[in-house]
């Protein structure tokens, strides 16, 4: 990964998360709040394989999971992001990035986040989690990402295209 | 076969470190390491979020104007209305209407003595993580330590939780893991408050099986010792519902909350609770529910004539920049430690 490549995963995993904490979630749009760093996530495990979005989805939850207001337990973004990532570089490498396969697999991933943050809120003894609100923020959540997901993936391909012609896919 | 193995391991290392983090995060409090970690990095997201928050705000007044409920009659009166004052002030939409904001918010902080520092909301988590918690701009240098009492336009919004030198966080009142004590307005009976989760929904639990609790009885807060977390008179909400007949184990009643949070914008944390017990001072004295959250209905509530002039008022209302945070005149923190006030009705009822 070249220094530039690098600079815009941090560029857009810090933007990502201040614009979901300052303006996403304030929208007061209805169920989730629209997931934008997940996408982000996602985007970079499609655009740059597995590893990377393993990586990045990584970082991006541990920044998730410090900056205020954030209550819930310290790791569990990073380890559901990671997760995201990488099952998302892992789908992209063998479709060979269609886009159709490509949004189903984002509106997949939406959900199994959601779920996966509520059982393992559950196991862990959250007294927050509620599971009759997970149908709703599940399917507003998938609907949300795959909206940003067509915006953000051809984004970042472009991105890394203009950065390095050769070695993109 | 390397390359396909390669990415396993990596996510697998990931993995280990992230449940040894939940690990540490389960066993640990507050005064733990991972606090420690938090209140760093706090100072330094806080002023980033802080930053990004002013710079999105115009954004978010534009989707707000959009998704605003009502028919379009309703919005059209609304935005006619809204131009009408425009023309009679001059001043700038947005900083007008938090003007009112603010002075509203102060005068309700008048009627109970309480000694405030206004805030802002910066930031707020995303609800697919549960948790009803927001960011505000002020911070330990602000004079703010956590388990303070946090009012917004109608009545009670929630405690800080967590302080950095530049933000805190607070949890809301209707945050599944809040609860406080609650009393009554004129009959003296009293309850636990407690969140659901749900925006627009809180439960309360009437200690007394025989206390009379009907719908349209309007709850205020009871007080904690010292006033920490919540100082008493604080407006909490009305009650929509009562389940369960008189002489029943436990009487149960749905409160809608006079606070809307999922408008929050400017708040005021209390530094210093009242002297005297305000009683029902505060509430709006109409029998009329107060929970609309437009300016021009809590534009009523009336400061008590014989009560001293609360300085937070006449200090920091007349200052023009609301987003200005007064430093607080005194030195604001009571002798009593912020952790656990096992004696107040306000400790946690779960």
């Amino acid at each position: 990964m070249t220094l530039g490549r690098l600079l815009v995963s941090v560029l857009a995993v810090v933007g990502a998360v201040l614009l979901q904490v300052t303006l996403l979630s304030r929208l007061g749009l209805p169920g989730a709040t629209p997931d934008l760093v997940l996408v982000v996530v996602l985007a970079f495990g499609a655009v740059r394989g597995p590893t990377t979005g393993a990586g990045v989805g990584f970082a991006a939850g541990l920044l998730l999971d410090l900056i205020p207001p954030s209550m819930g337990y310290f790791g569990l973004t990073a380890l559901l992001l990671a997760v995201a990532g990488y099952l998302m570089g892992v789908v992209a490498e063998r479709t060979g990035g269609v886009v159709a396969i490509s949004l189903i697999t984002v509106a997949l991933i939406s959900v199994g986040i959601v779920v996966g943050r509520a059982a393992i809120g559950t196991l862990l003894g959250d007294p927050r989690v509620s599971w009759g609100e997970v149908p709703g923020l599940a399917l507003t959540e998938a609907v949300y990402a795959v909206i940003l997901a067509a915006l953000v993936f051809p984004a970042l391909a472009a991105i890394d295209r203009f950065l390095e012609p050769r070695l993109s896919m | 076969m390397r390359e396909s193995r390669r990415p396993r391991i990596i996510l697998g290392v990931l993995l280990l470190i992230a449940f040894s983090f939940i690990a540490i995060d389960l066993r640990a409090d507050a005064n733990g390491p991972l606090g420690g970690v938090k209140k760093i990095t706090g100072s330094v997201l806080g002023p980033m979020e802080n930053a990004a928050s002013s710079f999105t705000s115009p954004v978010r007044g534009f989707v707000d104007n959009l998704t605003s409920g009502g028919s379009k009659d309703e919005q059209i009166a609304t935005l006619e209305t809204e131009v009408q004052r425009l023309r009679d002030s001059g001043a700038s939409g947005d900083a007008q209407h938090r003007m009112t904001e603010l002075n509203d918010l102060l005068r309700m902080s008048a009627a109970g003595q309480y000694r405030v520092v206004p805030a802002q909301v910066i930031g707020i988590g995303s609800s697919q993580g549960f948790a009803r918690t927001v960011t505000l701009d002020i911070g330990q240098r602000d004079g703010i330590s956590a388990d303070m009492t946090v009012l917004a336009l109608g009545g009670l919004a929630g405690r800080v939780v967590a302080v950095s030198s530049t933000s805190c966080v607070v949890v809301l009142l209707v945050d599944a893991t809040a609860s406080v004590g609650g009393r009554l307005e004129g009959a003296g009976e009293i309850g636990f408050v407690s969140g659901t989760g749900n925006e627009s929904e809180l439960e309360f639990q009437l200690l007394d099986p025989y206390g009379p609790l009907k719908a349209g009885d309007r709850i205020v807060t009871f007080g904690s010792k010292a006033g920490k977390p919540y100082v008493p008179g604080v407006p909490i909400g009305e009650v929509t519902e009562v389940s369960g007949t008189p002489g029943q184990l436990t009487r149960l009643a749905k409160v809608k909350p006079f606070v809307n949070v999922s408008t929050l914008d400017i708040v005021a944390v209390v530094i210093e609770p009242p002297r005297d017990n305000p009683r029902d001072s505060v509430l709006v004295p109409s029998p009329e529910p107060t929970s609309s959250a437009t300016p021009s209905a809590s534009a009523t509530i009336p400061v008590p004539s014989g009560s001293p002039a609360p300085k937070a008022s006449t200090s920091a209302a007349a200052k023009p920049s609301v987003s200005a945070k007064p430093t607080p005149t005194t030195t604001p923190k009571p002798s009593a430690k912020p952790t656990g006030d096992g004696a107040s009705p306000a400790a946690s009822a779960r």
